[in-house]
């Protein structure tokens, strides 16, 4: 299988700090790679790493063929990085930070001013496009902040939460632009804190956290991981309680796992065992809040693996 | 998308792709600048403030207590008189020397200075008269004739009052002491077309270059907001040179500073500087943008240190104010220090050509080369420093 990108114990430290530990990538060409992982997981210094702005530690990199060390300057003409800050010039409009870098890739205006504005107005920022980015909202600021990656078409694109801070309308039009780019394909890495987005456009996905790939796998592969069946998490009315009613359940039947979280939830996979459950807490006196069932997302996976939430 | 084979893009690319770089980057520069208000204001504004406070404070001549006159004697030669041994005009000049009561400074001879040299010199009013003793002076009073002594002055009513009188009692009483009887004769006259440079003219044309002198604050506050704003990390994912991000920055300062030049000069005409009429425009604008060179080498190396907008700001002042007084923007002063310190040569390159008229290689060659040597190593230090310390952002 080609691949887009090669990574083997790629480290990067900051001081004591091992933001990023050992990784080793093998992303697919073509493929829509997800990233997942908690705040300070090391996400974000791994795209730095791969998209040429920031030296590793230590390991290597192979991206679309070309070392990371030598020849960084081959792989920058072939990506597209949206960093999750906004970065845009201010004092600029819309059309002139879109511009500039597909100047910057020596893109010749024929090829670059049409397709600018088409892409402006996908992301519904048409009627602005003349007035300067500094008086923009901030989610319309987000929307610019995608097309700088994209309006040179490169091979590979780096989202960095291309979506964080959009309205659920803005975040669709998001989705549907990086589908496309995926449908043209180009390779994309996507990181991003939002479940049903890992999940609904990632081919495959790492989950990662404290600087380490924890685990990798497509989303309904890694779910599988935790069994067939819904999840239910509740409340009880006392930390103290939770120890007590843990094993009990553990026991029951149909319980396939018990989990933990924070301080007063448990999260568990076995409806059926729901009335027995109850009986119990009934037995010890302990009470049940916040009962919710769902299907289980890449978030029980990521508590399944660390004992704690994404975000809390 | 409107273009399906994006994998085709490659090919479409430019042949001379850095100097496309180069010039979008540079108006891309130049639009943010402009958009700034606050920058315009200091580009303009600060130099502007110095002209006017300087031009309150040194534009109008002050009243004169002394008065410089070059004297020529050409009453020297021996008067073949035989039996006399006095020289009256070697007694005048001992008087004039002598008496501290009076208001006249002999500053010049015809041992220091020709005929030329000193009318040049009250042209510009940097003496107040000339003197002149014709060789028949001694002859004169010695017998009995009216004895004559021609003087020219600055176009200033009482310098020629005071300076006639002065010489003119003297002689008399030189005259009375012979025994003379015909009082002297002094010839006065007024030179009309001088031109009085006042402590403000000569120092105008270092307002030029102190208003030039901000581009390093400029340059350094430049490169610190895109730092900080992450917009020099996001243009370092594309395939532009860091080494032409640095230029570019380089480049639309130096535009910059020469319109400011150019508003500068307007401005200190405005304001009555003294223009020397041989002063060659294009110099005066040349001598200030290589200037500019070499403050935006020093921008440069600061730009490559700081991350912050503030420490940047901060920091280039440090070396603004020093460039300023130690170079004799504002003071004159002789020190060997100033010979370290670049503003010293483009502030005399400038007065040279400014105020003095000499547009000569040899007048301003050394300070053009000094000029571009400062600007040089500090442009490549900067560049060297600014590729690495920028490396991670
Ligand atoms: N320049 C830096 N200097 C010091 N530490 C850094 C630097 N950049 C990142 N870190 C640290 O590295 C770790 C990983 O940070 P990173 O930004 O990669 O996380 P992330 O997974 O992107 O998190 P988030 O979801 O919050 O964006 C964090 O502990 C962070 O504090
Ligand atoms: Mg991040």
């Amino acid at each position: 299988m080609d691949l887009a990108i090669e990574t083997n114990n790629l480290k990067r430290y900051f001081g004591d700090i091992h933001a990023v530990d050992g990784i080793d990538l093998a992303v697919p060409k073509g493929s829509l790679f997800g990233f997942l992982g908690p705040n300070g997981a090391g996400k974000t210094t791994t795209i730095s790493m791969l998209s040429t702005v920031l030296p590793p530690t230590s390991g290597k990199a192979n991206i679309l063929g070309y070392d990371l060390k030598k020849e960084s300057n081959k792989i920058k003409e072939c990506i597209g990085v949206c960093p999750q800050d906004i970065v845009l010039y201010e004092r600029l409009t819309a059309r002139e930070n879109i511009h500039l870098i597909a100047q910057m890739h020596g893109l010749k205006k024929a090829d670059y001013k049409e397709r600018t504005d088409d892409l402006l107005g996908r992301m519904n920022l048409l009627d602005r496009v003349n007035s300067l980015v500094k008086t923009y909202s901030g989610g319309m600021k987000r929307r610019v902040n995608v097309l700088m990656a994209v309006i040179h078409e490169p091979e590979l694109i780096f989202f960095d939460e291309p979506t964080a801070g959009l309205d659920p309308q803005s975040r669709r039009v998001v989705w549907d632009f990086i589908k496309d780019f995926q449908k043209k394909k180009s390779t994309i890495i996507l990181t991003t804190h939002n479940m049903e987005e890992a999940d609904d456009l990632s081919d495959e996905l790492i989950i990662i956290d404290n600087g380490k790939i924890i685990t990798q796998g497509t989303p309904s592969n890694l779910k599988g991981r935790l069994g067939e069946g819904d999840i239910v998490e509740f409340k009880v009315d006392e930390a103290i309680n939770r120890e007590k009613i843990i094993p009990r359940i553990k026991d029951l039947n149909f319980v396939k796992w018990v989990k933990p979280i924070g301080k007063r939830r448990i999260l568990l996979n076995g409806l059926d065992a729901l009335r027995h459950i109850s009986k119990i807490m009934d037995a010890v006196k302990v009470k049940m809040l916040d009962i919710s069932i769902r299907e289980n997302t890449l978030e029980d996976v990521f508590i399944d693996l660390t004992g704690r939430r994404l975000r809390d | 998308m409107t273009n399906s084979d994006s994998i085709n893009m490659k090919k479409k690319k430019r042949k001379n792709k850095n100097v496309y770089n180069l010039y979008h980057l540079t108006i891309k520069n130049i639009k943010t600048m402009f958009r700034d208000r606050g920058q315009l204001i200091w580009l303009i504004g600060y130099p502007l403030l110095l002209i006017i406070i300087f031009s309150l404070a040194f534009g109008f001549s002050s009243s004169r207590t002394d008065y410089n006159l070059v004297l020529f004697n050409y009453d020297i030669e021996d008067s073949g008189i035989s039996g006399n041994p006095a020289n009256y005009s070697l007694l005048l000049i001992d008087i004039l020397e002598t008496n501290l009561s009076n208001s006249i400074d002999i500053i010049g001879t015809q041992d220091n200075f020709t005929e030329e040299e000193a009318i040049e010199l009250l042209e510009y009013e940097k003496i107040d008269a000339i003197v002149y003793i014709p060789h028949d002076f001694t002859e004169k009073i010695y017998f009995g004739m009216e004895p004559e002594i021609n003087i020219t002055t600055v176009p200033d009513q009482i310098a020629e009052t005071v300076i006639y009188s002065i010489l003119k009692q003297i002689v008399d009483n030189i005259i009375i002491y012979h025994n003379g009887v015909n009082p002297s004769k002094i010839n006065s006259e007024m030179e009309l077309e001088t031109v009085k440079i006042t402590y403000f003219d000569s120092i105008a044309p270092g307002f030029v270059i102190s208003g030039v002198l901000v581009c390093i604050s400029q340059l350094a506050l430049h490169f610190a907001e895109e730092k900080k704003n992450g917009t020099l990390r996001r243009l370092s994912t594309t395939p532009v040179p860091r080494s032409y991000i640095l230029f570019s920055g380089m480049f639309s300062q130096l535009i910059v500073a020469f319109f400011q030049t150019i508003i500068l000069l307007i401005c200190l005409l405005i304001f009555g500087a003294y223009f020397h009429p041989n002063a060659n425009i294009l110099l005066l604008i040349l001598i200030p943008m290589l200037f500019a060179f070499t403050s935006l080498g020093f921008g440069t190396l600061l730009a490559s240190l700081v991350q912050s907008e503030e420490t940047a700001g901060l920091l280039a002042w440090f070396i603004i104010l020093p460039f300023q007084f130690l170079g004799g923007l504002f003071f004159y002063f002789e020190s060997p220090i100033m010979k370290f310190v670049p503003t010293s040569y483009a502030a005399h390159a400038m007065r040279m050509v400014m105020v003095e008229g000499i547009n000569t290689w040899n007048a301003i060659g050394q300070d053009i080369l000094v000029l571009i040597g400062f600007g040089g190593i500090s442009t490549l230090l900067g560049i060297i420093l600014f590729q690495r310390k920028t490396a991670i952002l």
